[in-house]
């Protein structure tokens, strides 16, 4: 009865998962692996419409995919990951891809915060048919 | 035995006609013609039926409602209310033909 | 019907044609970040204006959903997320007006009773 609470329910969801994607994305730009490893790799939540035919199933994450474990090779013979040869692995991450990222799931995190009130307002006023 | 209050010219109710609406007559229920020998019983006989088949509407709706295969809040408190208002006419043509009929018991034979 | 009139019908119309365009335009914005996603557009004014110029009482029904055509982003996507915005903020307050419209009639139906 109240499939649109449902809807954009989803959709805070998917934005909310995505925006901590990113954020883990980024608290991990500098996190240092040895190159006998893998660099941290980036994460990205891949999002999917909810199907019934109708146009009104909402979205769902599908799955994630990962960035590359190559990373970028940096010569720093100080740090403890150091290899042989004095490099580490950093994160192939983009910081300014991240903040877009990140802009742009909070936008549409709030868009669906407020699709979710316009259908409970909704919904409450045609409870309220009939009161005067 | 003959309904007693058969003979009886039912009021016409002044607000109720008014509120036709664009399609006119027939959305509501039609004063019958003065002095016809059916007039209440016959409208009182259709309100009911009408008001009847309202109540279970509303009635079905509610129990899609409670099992979540109500696609639209708005389509049960329509129903509601429609219901809500049949009662209300109901009750007030069945006083109206108590009202005549107690006038008629009292005038002097 | 005892009591609905074809206004009352055509409000109802109105009531669940909105909904469904409340809930389309809910999906689209929930959609706005899915790959290959176009978004939904709900009609149920043209079959209302039809059948009522026709003099037909109307039926009560969402309309129809089809999916918008409007170039895609470079990901497939073309919900356009400030229309969206529009929309719904249109489609919330002419739900809003149609039930007012609707309890104005009851309410004129309740005063007639208890006046007559």
């Amino acid at each position: 009865m109240f499939d649109g609470l449902d809807i954009s329910g989803s959709g805070i969801s998917v934005h909310r998962r995505w925006m901590d994607a990113v954020s883990d994305n980024i608290a991990n730009i500098n996190t240092v692996s040895s190159t006998d490893g893998e660099a941290f790799k980036e994460r990205m939540v891949v999002a999917q419409a909810v199907d019934y035919g109708s146009g009104e199933g909402g979205v769902r994450i599908a799955g994630a995919e990962f960035g590359s474990g190559e990373g970028r090779l940096v010569y720093e013979p100080d740090h403890p990951l150091a290899d042989s040869e004095g490099y580490v692995r950093y994160p192939d991450i983009d910081l300014g891809d991240q903040m877009t990222q990140l802009i742009m799931a909070q936008r549409g995190y709030q868009a669906n915060l407020a699709s979710l009130e316009r259908a409970t307002t909704a919904y409450q006023a045609a409870l309220q048919l009939g009161k005067g | 035995m003959t309904s007693p209050i058969g003979g009886i010219s039912l009021p016409t109710l002044p607000g109720i006609g008014a509120l036709g609406g664009p399609s006119g007559v027939g959305s509501v229920v039609p004063a019958p013609a003065p002095g016809s020998a059916d007039g209440f019983a016959a409208a009182l006989t259709g309100a009911l039926d009408q008001l009847g088949s309202l109540q279970s509407s509303k009635d079905q709706l509610a129990v899609q409602a409670a099992t979540g295969d109500l696609r639209d809040v708005h389509d049960y408190m329509i129903a509601a209310q429609e219901a809500s208002v049949a009662t209300e006419m109901v009750v007030t043509i069945k006083n109206k033909a108590v009202e005549a009929f107690t006038e008629i018991m009292r005038m002097p034979v | 019907m005892l009591i609905s009139d074809a206004t009352m019908t055509t409000l109802h119309a109105a009531l669940t044609g909105l909904a469904q365009r409340q809930r389309v335009t809910a999906d689209n914005i929930a959609n706005v970040q899915t790959p290959g996603f176009l978004a939904g557009r709900t009609d149920f004014e043209s079959s209302l204006r039809t059948e009522l110029r026709q003099g037909r009482t109307p039926a009560v029904s969402g309309g129809s959903i089809a999916r918008s055509l409007e170039p895609t982003r470079e990901d497939g996507n073309n919900v356009n997320l400030d229309s969206e915005t529009v929309i719904a903020t249109e489609t919330g307050l002419r739900y809003q007006f149609a039930l007012t419209a609707l309890d104005g009639k009851y309410g004129g139906l309740r005063t007639a009773l208890r006046t007559s």
